[in-house]
């Protein structure tokens, strides 16, 4: 056969279109190669960001625990935690300390830090900051009259009331932006509080209540419950007091607390009354929602510091040494 | 032109290859949409794990904390934590959460929990299993004889000698299974610990020392150091102490202790010679290993519980009212 003109367009077109089909084809081929070299990558990555979590999540409680707030993080109430603290107290550093600890574990709070004083200190503002936690640093100085003076008895006089209320006149102040999906709390640098304490006043509707250990001259003081409410007080004394309970052994809804402007702590009132003073003007003992399993279980003791012995200073004198400034304003 | 067979073949020949072709194509194409739909799905995988990850990074302070740790997890030194506690001691278990609460937060640590008793507790045990930490639960009776009545000083006889032995015992039992990359720390139930102090100690060589607050009878007692050696010590008493430290003031690493069958703690010492009983079977002190910034931080405060008030267990009687055991037990 001749090669006619004709036909040797034919074999050139036959042999373009063959040339751009095996182009298309290498192409479809390395594409698809190199796809699956990125999945690959990909999937290694993921394997090692994995096996990373379920590592950390096995050994360490906090970030299993933490994790287990994670769907629903976003609606968590906030705890809104109150505390009143004195820098005439030598311990408190070390209290805040292990409070600080404590309330790293939990998720959503609000640290509300009154100090006893004219000025902020630079001492609990720097122990703030560096903490990370959500904070808010106040001050408020108990008036010279109603201080207690170290001679005195510590329950001679009302102990932190200006304080709680700096930290409640402050969440009324800043309501229109803050989330009032919230509970309020009035936690004493000094007690010990187990994690899952947080967790049982998460979700009250108006005033929750539970077990306080080491309070009211006893082992422990509590609500008794029926029905889940709330019908009588375990306790020794005060019958006179309506809510007869500790500032840690109740919280308070925080839409509740606003919309009662009045509801505030008074200096004025008897020894042991604090508590009652403030929930009268919110509940009625029938409205109580009682937590920790119908008020069986202990999260939280009233404990307290010793006072810490400083005989050792008059030797210091006579030794000719002294205190270093920089290592003191750390204790 | 007339249809030959031969043609025909060709052209059934030319069709079946473009099928061929069609069908190659077509699963080349399938495939590659596939395994790109395949890398989409898991590259939302790992975007949402990542943000996961990043927003718990972002708002939990131990988990930012504990991720620091991650490269080097494996070869991190354990931290041997060894407790005395005593169950007379009604703040025992508020003493404990408090530790444990702290505790969570350092990684590679275990603790070993020495009760001071015939035999071990459900109480402790079930606390120790709930915190989910690595425990050694242990328990050994101080002898009646030199049990601290409680109308006598807490200082007056030698506290927690036989536990914190009774520990030591127990690392040397097991030391043919046990890891000795490691240091360990005699830590009081009752004391305030920053979680930085674990850092510290954790790559003793020998022994290591930093200060402590509350200690003395001062604010705090310290070693004094010079080029990274301890020269001297700032304190009050106790002259004759070679090493004038508290429990809370030093680690010790596991491979010396491990390597001096001898070292222990001592009954039979003066009152505050026990540090110094065991440490000189260890170092002298210019081996020690200076740590907190040259011993000017404070990381860790010697801090007591108050006793319990139980006056209102007489009224209790008058009410015809009794503690509720399950509580008690809790408490």
């Amino acid at each position: 056969m001749r090669l006619t003109r004709g036909k040797f367009y034919k074999i050139i077109l036959f042999f373009i279109i063959l040339l751009l089909l095996t182009i298309y084809i290498t192409n479809l081929n390395l594409t698809l190669y190199e796809t699956e070299e990125k999945y690959e990558n990909l999937h290694k990555k993921f394997e090692s960001l994995h096996s990373f979590f379920n590592k950390f999540y096995n050994i360490s409680y906090p970030i299993n625990y933490f994790l287990k707030f994670y769907d629903q993080y976003d609606k968590l109430p906030i705890i809104y935690i109150i505390t009143p603290t004195n820098n005439r107290v030598e311990t408190q550093l070390a209290d805040l300390t292990r409070v600080r600890n404590t309330l790293w574990l939990v998720p959503k709070i609000v640290w509300i830090l009154i100090e006893d004083s004219s000025l902020k200190t630079r001492k609990i503002g720097s122990f703030l900051n560096d903490s990370k936690l959500k904070f808010v640093h106040l001050c408020e100085e108990t008036p010279k009259d109603m201080r207690i003076q170290s001679s005195e008895k510590s329950w001679s006089k009302p102990r932190g009331v200006w304080q709680r209320n700096k930290g409640i006149q402050w969440l009324r102040e800043n309501a229109n932006w803050l989330d009032h999906n919230g509970v309020v709390f009035f936690a004493d640098d000094d007690n010990t509080y187990d994690i899952r304490l947080f967790e049982e006043m998460r979700y009250t509707k108006t005033v929750s209540v539970w077990p306080v250990a080491f309070v009211g001259e006893l082992m422990y003081e509590r609500p008794i419950c029926k029905n889940n409410k709330v019908i009588g007080w375990f306790r020794s004394w005060g019958d006179k007091r309506p809510f007869p309970m500790d500032m840690a052994g109740f919280a308070v809804n925080l839409k509740l607390l606003l919309a009662h402007p009045s509801a505030s702590f008074s200096n004025l009132v008897q020894r042991g009354m604090q508590e009652s003073h403030l929930l009268s003007h919110l509940v009625s003992i029938n409205e109580l929602e009682p937590k920790a399993e119908n008020c069986t279980k202990i999260f939280v003791w009233h404990t307290n510091t010793k006072k810490i012995l400083r005989f050792g200073e008059k030797r210091l004198k006579q030794l000719n040494l002294s205190y270093d400034k920089y290592i003191l304003s750390q204790v």
